[in-house]
């Protein structure tokens, strides 16, 4: 192994063996063998460059596959290219040192010579015994064979420069990290990007997306009924001779939008602002908390954006009726699927603004009753319950321990709490306590038999966006189960769409 | 203006230049007799030109005993030859001692040499003869004398043993031990000669008479020439690559994977001996002054095949010893 990695970087062993005798070489030669002597040290030359070529494209090939490494994943490509630039100093140098601490000897070169010219170690030979102390008759014999041949030989022809054979493999990797580097200069690190963008995806789908579509749906069960989104909805698409129902301060208006009371509802969200502490649960008092707050025109702008990408998949409850309005809101949600996150994040914060901006409001709204701080909180709580699944539980356990009884169908001061706060806590009715007791009769209802309502609609006339509501679809029931949110959370929800489509005349 | 250097080498120069125009001349004389087999030719005259022996191994019929014939014509020597058989005793290979009478009439031992003293020998098929008339050419062969009794009689020089033998016909030999292969400096074998060679053969002897060949070297031309031969300088790579192919034999670490299955002993140090003298013979004979690694390669079968040991495998997987040897020359680095 270790030889292995010296042989990568150039540091193997000779295979050229020290020969015992060669050592005896003389370094003073006969004055005969000059010319012999500078064709030796032209082929050593040229035999040198060949050595430190051969040696340094290793090099540059280990640094080349590290820039490369380094480029697909650092962010400072700064800090790439000096560390290149240094490791390519450093390799030169270390390979200029490695080349002439290996270099062969005259002996060697004149060995290598011979085999290339062909001269059956002529030369070699007479080098070995060039010194002036060989006057043998033989050796001088020798000696002038030797330089009988000299003239023929050119050491250009006989040691060519040449190019290591994974010389190609060096020069592909030298231009793919040129070609890396000059992507960097332009975009992020490519592996980098991609772990990033990987992660994110995971983190989004498994920690993140269940929260979120738990946030969204809870958004949108609030902006179902705001007004202010049906007004933003309405002007995607300005309908001429649409009636007003932007103003959510009309009275008759919010209960055209579904806000009208309903006998279940409004029990509910009298016992919510009534402030009975057995209903601390209860998402319809966060729903008419949510509501009683009077949302600003860029949440109500933002919720169709949240509701539309959170129902991509699912067929539009098209609650406010207008058909043309709720397709604009999907053909802007489509091409806002990359803005996906970014809608998401904007539904958390609306979120969280309700849940801030609550107890403001709730003084307001429930000033002259004694639970209005008990209401608030319970608001306030609400649209965290799906994802807390154990006080979702207990709320629902308390709900569903209230009397029957006490349910009153068709009565009512106001759906929510939001005809409350316009009316003031002074002209609302007293309150009923307990009326979660409704809730269950309802859930027995059997309510998604019921068939969708249409009205019709004159032309010219404004549909109210309420009248087009349909059940919510069991694939957002099942998933919602997945998201570990009480179906029956969910249903209640969905049911009071389907409930609101019921007029009070009705 | 010749140097002090260039007027000393004068007469070597000549020498070697008189060595060269003998060795074209017996090359020629014995082409007259031998058709074609001019490495057969060639590694007979680098043996007799280093002062050792040589194994001619052959099927009948090719020409052997012509060849050394011929030789024993072109350089002037004194010639012998033995039919060597089972029941040939050392005796009469090396000569005895007979009871003669004086000239005063008493009886005295004399020793009555045998074939063996003389300076070109033909030991014709010495593998049918018994081992312990084989060994008796173990001594004359390395020392170049002769012991019988308690005297020792030298040979004359130059003493050059050609011996014959037949690859076929193995009923009723006796193998050479290894001891007297390793006095062989060569082994050469003669192939059965090619088409064209053959009908040369055809009309040589088929028709007229049979070629003359006359005297064109001398035995103390050839001492001369073995002093010169020993002269010529050897590069330590080429020795060094001389030490690595006869260690490549060994199956002790420096051999390669094929001569570690199939061989048994390797080359004796005379194998080595074999390759650098065998090497600065042909050096001369081809006009240069130092041996170079092509005269060893080229001599690497016929120094070294008779000097390693197959095994029982390398035998039943019919590897011969040049398979090795081409493979051991093949793996061993020049440099």
């Amino acid at each position: 192994m270790a030889d292995r990695w010296k042989a990568a970087f150039g540091f193997e062993k000779s295979a050229e063996r020290a020969l015992p005798s060669e050592r005896n070489v003389h370094l003073q030669y006969s004055s005969d063998l000059q010319g012999l002597l500078e064709l030796v040290r032209v082929a050593k030359r040229r035999a040198l460059t060949n050595d430190f070529v051969k040696r340094w494209l290793v090099w540059v090939s280990w640094i080349a596959v590290a820039v490369i490494l380094a480029a697909a994943v650092s962010r400072r490509l700064t800090g790439v290219l000096v560390v290149a630039l240094i490791a390519l100093g450093v390799s030169i140098a270390v390979t200029i040192l490695q080349a002439w601490a290996k270099r062969a000897s005259d002996y060697r070169v004149a060995c290598k010579l011979d085999e290339a010219a062909g001269l059956q170690d002529r030369l070699s030979t007479a080098l070995f015994l060039g010194s002036p102390e060989h006057t043998e008759p033989m050796v001088i014999q020798q000696r002038r064979d030797a330089l009988r041949r000299l003239p023929g030989l050119d050491p250009k022809s006989l040691f060519p420069i040449r190019m290591p054979s994974y010389a190609i493999q060096t020069l592909t990797l030298a231009l793919v990290a040129a070609a890396l580097l000059g992507y960097r200069v332009h975009f992020k690190a490519p592996i980098l990007a991609l772990v990033q963008s990987a992660a994110n995806s995971r983190v989004e789908k498994a920690v993140l997306s269940p929260l979120v579509g738990v946030v969204k749906k809870d958004l949108m069960a609030l902006v179902n009924r705001e007004p202010e989104v049906q007004q933003a909805a309405a002007d995607a698409e300005t309908v001429p001779g649409l009636p007003d129902a932007k103003n959510s301060d009309d009275p008759s208006q919010s209960s055209k939008d579904g806000m009208t009371p309903d006998g279940d509802w409004d029990e509910d969200s009298q016992a919510s602002s009534a402030g009975d502490p057995t209903d601390v649960g209860d998402p319809q008092a966060g729903d008419a908390a949510a509501q009683g707050q009077g949302q600003d025109a860029s949440q109500a702008a933002d919720a169709p954006q949240n509701q539309q990408s959170a129902d991509n998949n699912q067929p539009n409850p098209s609650e406010n009726g207008n058909e043309k309005a709720s397709a604009a809101q999907q053909q802007a949600g489509e091409q806002s699927s990359s803005a996906n996150s970014s809608s998401m994040m904007q539904a958390l914060k609306n979120l969280m603004k309700n849940m801030a901006g609550q107890p403001s409001s709730s003084p307001g709204e429930s000033g002259g009753q004694p639970s209005a701080a008990g209401s608030s909180q319970q608001a306030g709580n609400s649209p965290g319950q799906g994802a807390k699944s154990d006080s979702s539980k207990d709320s629902d356990q308390k709900d569903t321990g209230t009397s029957p009884g006490s349910k009153k169908p068709g009565g009512g001061a106001g759906n929510g709490s939001t005809p409350v706060a316009k009316d003031g806590p002074k002209n609302a009715p007293p309150l009923p306590k307990n009326t979660v007791a409704d809730r269950v009769d309802l859930e027995s209802n059997n309510f998604r038999q019921q068939g969708r309502i249409r009205t019709t609609s004159a032309v010219g006339m404004a549909q109210l966006p309420l009248q087009d509501i349909k059940p919510q679809p069991v694939a957002a029931i099942k998933g919602a189960e997945q998201e570990n949110i009480p179906v029956r959370y969910r249903l209640y929800v969905q049911r009071y769409f389907e409930h609101t489509t019921q007029k009070p005349s009705e | 203006m010749l140097t002090e250097n260039q007027k000393s080498d004068q007469p070597l120069e000549r020498q070697i230049e008189s060595l060269s125009e003998k060795m074209v001349e017996v090359r020629n004389e014995i082409s007259k007799a031998i058709v074609g087999q001019g490495e057969v030719v060639e590694g007979v005259l680098v043996a007799l030109l280093a002062g050792a022996h040589v194994l001619l191994e052959g099927v009948p019929g090719v020409g052997k005993t012509l060849l050394v014939r011929t030789l024993a014509q072109a350089v002037s020597l004194k010639y012998s030859r033995i039919q060597f058989t089972p029941d040939l005793m050392p005796a009469d290979v090396i000569g005895t001692s007979v009871v003669q009478e004086n000239g005063e009439g008493r009886k005295i031992l004399d020793f009555q040499r045998g074939p063996i003293f003389t300076n070109l020998l033909l030991a014709d098929e010495i593998n049918r003869t018994t081992p312990k008339t084989q060994s008796a050419l173990l001594e004359a062969m390395q020392e170049k004398q002769v012991t019988v009794g308690h005297t020792t009689h030298m040979l004359d020089e130059p003493f050059f043993v050609m011996a014959t033998q037949n690859p076929l016909e193995m009923e009723g030999t006796y193998p050479l031990p290894e001891a007297q292969l390793d006095r062989f400096l060569f082994k050469i074998r003669v192939p059965f000669p090619g088409r064209e060679d053959l009908h040369d053969i055809l009309d040589r002897t088929t028709q007229g008479a049979e070629p003359q060949v006359r005297h064109v070297l001398t035995g103390p031309e050839i001492l001369e020439m073995r002093k010169v031969v020993r002269m010529v300088p050897l590069a330590p790579h080429v020795q060094d690559y001389v030490v690595q192919l006869v260690l490549a034999t060994h199956a002790d670490g420096h051999a390669n994977s094929l001569a570690n299955k199939y061989i048994r002993y390797g080359s004796s140090p005379r194998g080595a001996q074999a390759l650098i003298l065998g090497g600065k013979v042909r050096a001369l004979l081809n006009g240069r002054f130092n041996v170079s690694k092509e005269d060893v390669q080229a001599l690497l079968k016929p120094a070294l095949r008779h000097r390693i040991i197959l095994n029982f495998e390398a035998q039943a997987d019919g590897r011969a010893a040049d398979d090795l040897l081409d493979e051991i020359a093949r793996t061993t680095s020049k440099n």
